[in-house]
């Protein structure tokens, strides 16, 4: 069995999905940049307060209140599972069933964080993301989620004149795929090197060459079919 | 290298998700890797404890340390290396080829190059691809294009999280003091270590230091080692060529038992050629763009996709200027703006609490049966409503143990059970109170009156539940033992007549 970074879910359906676990060096660089947009917000606001007296004090109390406890799950719950610092770093929470996580699963996890910080620099929550099978931290297991790299929307980038052409190679699920996928990547790869991909299939489809294995993928890709 | 025997699963991926492709590669061979890593840093470490202890300056024990990290990083690299391409780990000679690795890796450890941001990116391409000069430093410029960020980030989560470790261990053995033996705060004692002149303080500091790394330094490599592979994936097409390959072998492996069967079947065989593809009537001609574009035309110009409506709103015919009013003293304007500020913020504090009650009361259902876990006072419901029907008095037997007796006695074990389940149900709710959901099913009967009942009844309430269950969904009966000692139960745990 190949090693994979997914934790894999298997639905009553029969679909299996694969979902891109997020461990510590995405995870922790997110909480930085949440660290720092939460500074910036507490440092804006004390200025801005201070001018109100303790009218001011009072507002500023709650709005600490508010980023410690509501920050990560008003975005978790309203903004498709990341806060900004995940968002920038193509994470999204998830229950672990693959279902988008919702408010007792991010209540949860968040209020947990009071010991994922303990002693103090989160300790345990690192040393439970560093152990853990699926990268959780305490909350996260206490609340059934985890945490996942976003996956980019994906375009079918076959774009070129290049005439298709039929290939008579019945060909499975997983080998058309890579047909297509050398076809979308060609362009990025060193043409000495797309040409020696192609001459590996030699054996299959006899005397191919680059330029003709892009108009059998075209083919496949099933434009104008 | 021998992409045939990679032993995981190569595709383009995010660089994020690579480098945790990286630490699973870290973590699969945990135990070879933390051997060699144990063999090679254990000698720096008493080189560096040699340091504190016997040469005038204890404080240079960490830079040294630090500074030879790329000789402990080189072991961990190997051996990912060698088991992604489907060698085994083989710890004794790794271990006895770091004087070799530490050479090849000369660049970090004899030059300011050392202090190389993105280390765990560089490394792979002195130790793995053995490059040096000019070439590295091409290889290196194509790595960085697409790498650099990442590596940086990883350096910097890096060392972060080993701050994590360091700092979390001294706080954590902190707080195991006791408060009577310590006379610092927290704060104090962390600074006093940097501080102290005592060898042993930076002993202490160095081992803390070593621990900490220990845990991080084979998952940097890892991830760094996974970023690295991954943009060679994407460069070189790796997942393509290893795709192309098993395409290639897996039709060796049909052809070869074809060729088995037809030299037996057949004696002479003429393969078809392929069609004529680009004489294909098919396709001829179909890529004109003019052809799209008039049926793209004719498509657009259909009514049913003209997407449009007339709408009629309000709108106000004059803005309204709120802003109007004059400022008053000019340094009173903060206290006045102060003392409303804080009016709004009180009043919309108690209009939150009065929305929050009202709420509460709205949905007093919900949770007021979590209260209440005893019987309810008040009259009982006539009739209670389960998945698949309603029960109420009439339509029950007065005596339930003699009816479901004789259904039984009729054939009917079916019926006879769910009666029993029905009048367990019903004289549950009507006589100790129990409250159910609506269409309650079995297993949330049986939650609502573990619940809400007490342990006797729920045990035998069970029972029935569970016998009922398996007449009826498992076409397994009780025995005539078992649905006696039930229907005695019944007469106990329910007060109607004995049976």
């Amino acid at each position: 069995m190949l090693l994979d970074s997914t934790h894999n879910i298997a639905t009553p359906e029969g679909i299996e999905l694969r979902l891109p676990v997020a461990g510590l060096a995405a995870r922790s660089l997110a909480w930085l940049i949440d660290a720092i947009i939460k500074f910036l917000g507490f440092f804006v606001a004390a200025i801005a307060l201070q001018f109100l007296g303790t009218a001011g004090s009072g507002l500023f109390l709650i709005g600490l209140f508010a980023m410690f406890w509501l920050y990560n799950v008003l975005f978790e719950v309203f903004a498709g599972g990341a806060t900004p610092g995940k968002k920038a770093m193509g994470l999204k929470v998830m229950n672990s069933n693959g279902t988008p996580v919702g408010w007792s699963g991010s209540v949860i996890r968040n209020l947990l964080r009071a010991v994922d910080v303990l002693p103090g620099c989160y300790l345990l929550g690192f040393l439970s993301v560093f152990f853990s099978a699926r990268f959780q931290r305490l909350g996260d297991l206490a609340a059934g989620t985890i945490v996942v790299h976003r996956l980019p929307e994906r375009l079918v980038a076959v774009r070129d004149d290049s005439k298709p052409l039929p290939l008579n190679v019945p060909l499975a699920i997983d080998e058309q795929q890579a047909l297509l996928s050398f076809a979308e990547r060609a362009g990025g790869i060193n043409d000495d090197r797309v040409a020696e991909l192609a001459e590996l299939l030699d054996p299959i489809i006899p005397g191919v060459d680059a330029e003709q294995l892009k108009r059998h993928a075209h083919w496949l890709a099933g434009v104008g079919r | 290298m021998n992409l045939d025997a990679v032993t995981a699963e190569l595709r383009p991926r995010s660089a994020w998700e690579a480098a945790d492709l990286g630490v699973r590669l870290v973590r699969r061979d945990a135990a070879a890797i933390y051997r060699a890593w144990f063999a090679t840093s254990l000698p720096l470490l008493v080189l560096a404890l040699g340091i504190v202890y016997l040469s005038p300056w204890p404080g240079l024990a960490l830079l040294v340390y630090w500074w030879l990290e790329p000789v402990v990083d080189a072991p961990v690299l190997d051996i990912i290396s060698r088991r992604l391409f489907g060698g085994a780990p083989e710890v004794g000679r790794t271990i006895r080829s770091t004087p070799a690795f530490a050479w090849r890796n000369r660049l970090f450890l004899l030059t300011p190059w050392r202090l190389h941001f993105a280390r765990s990116i560089a490394m792979p391409v002195t130790q793995l691809e053995r490059l040096s000069g000019s070439e590295r430093r091409k290889r290196a410029a194509v790595l960085n294009n697409s790498l650099l960020n990442h590596g940086v980030g990883l350096t910097v989560a890096y060392h972060h999280l080993v701050a994590v470790v360091y700092l979390g261990v001294l706080l954590g053995a902190l707080t195991l003091i006791p408060v009577e033996y310590r006379s610092w705060s927290a704060f104090d004692f962390a600074f006093s270590l940097f501080e102290a002149d005592s060898r042993h303080a930076s002993a202490a500091n160095l081992l803390l230091f070593y621990l900490a790394q220990s845990l991080l330094e084979p998952w940097f490599v890892g991830a760094g080692f996974g970023l690295y592979i991954n943009c060679r994936t994407r460069l070189e097409a790796w997942d393509i060529e290893v795709a192309f390959r098993r395409m290639v072998s897996r039709r060796a492996a049909i052809a070869a038992s074809l060729l088995i069967a037809v030299c037996i079947a057949l004696p002479a065989v003429s393969l078809a050629d392929g069609a004529d593809a680009d004489n294909d009537p098919g396709f001829a001609g179909y890529w004109a763009e003019s052809d799209y574009a008039e049926a793209l035309d004719a498509t657009f110009a259909d009514e049913a996709l003209t997407d449009s409506e007339t709408r009629m709103v309000w709108r106000p015919k004059y803005e309204f200027d709120a802003d109007d009013e004059a400022d008053t003293g000019e340094s009173d304007v903060f206290r006045v703006l102060s003392l409303l500020v804080s009016y709004v913020v009180e009043f919309g504090l108690w209009v939150l609490v009065g929305l929050l009650a009202l709420w509460l009361y709205l949905r007093r259902d919900l949770w007021l049966p979590f209260l209440a876990r005893g019987p309810r006072r008040g009259q009982p419901p006539r009739r209670v409503s389960i998945a698949g029907g309603e029960i109420s008095a009439e339509t029950l037997p007065d005596d339930v143990p003699a009816a479901v007796r004789s259904l039984w006695a009729n054939g009917q074990r079916r019926e006879a059970l769910s009666l029993l389940y029905r009048a367990s149900v019903f004289a549950s709710v009507a006589q100790h109170g129990v409250r159910l959901p609506d269409s309650a099913t079995e297993s949330a009967c049986l939650k609502a009156v573990d619940a809400q009942a007490d342990a006797a009844r729920s045990r035998y309430f069970r029972s029935v539940v569970e016998t009922w269950v398996r007449t009826a969904y498992g076409a397994r009966p009780p025995s005539v033992e078992e649905l006696e000692t039930l229907l005695k139960g019944y007469g106990m745990a329910f007060g109607t007549e004995a049976a």
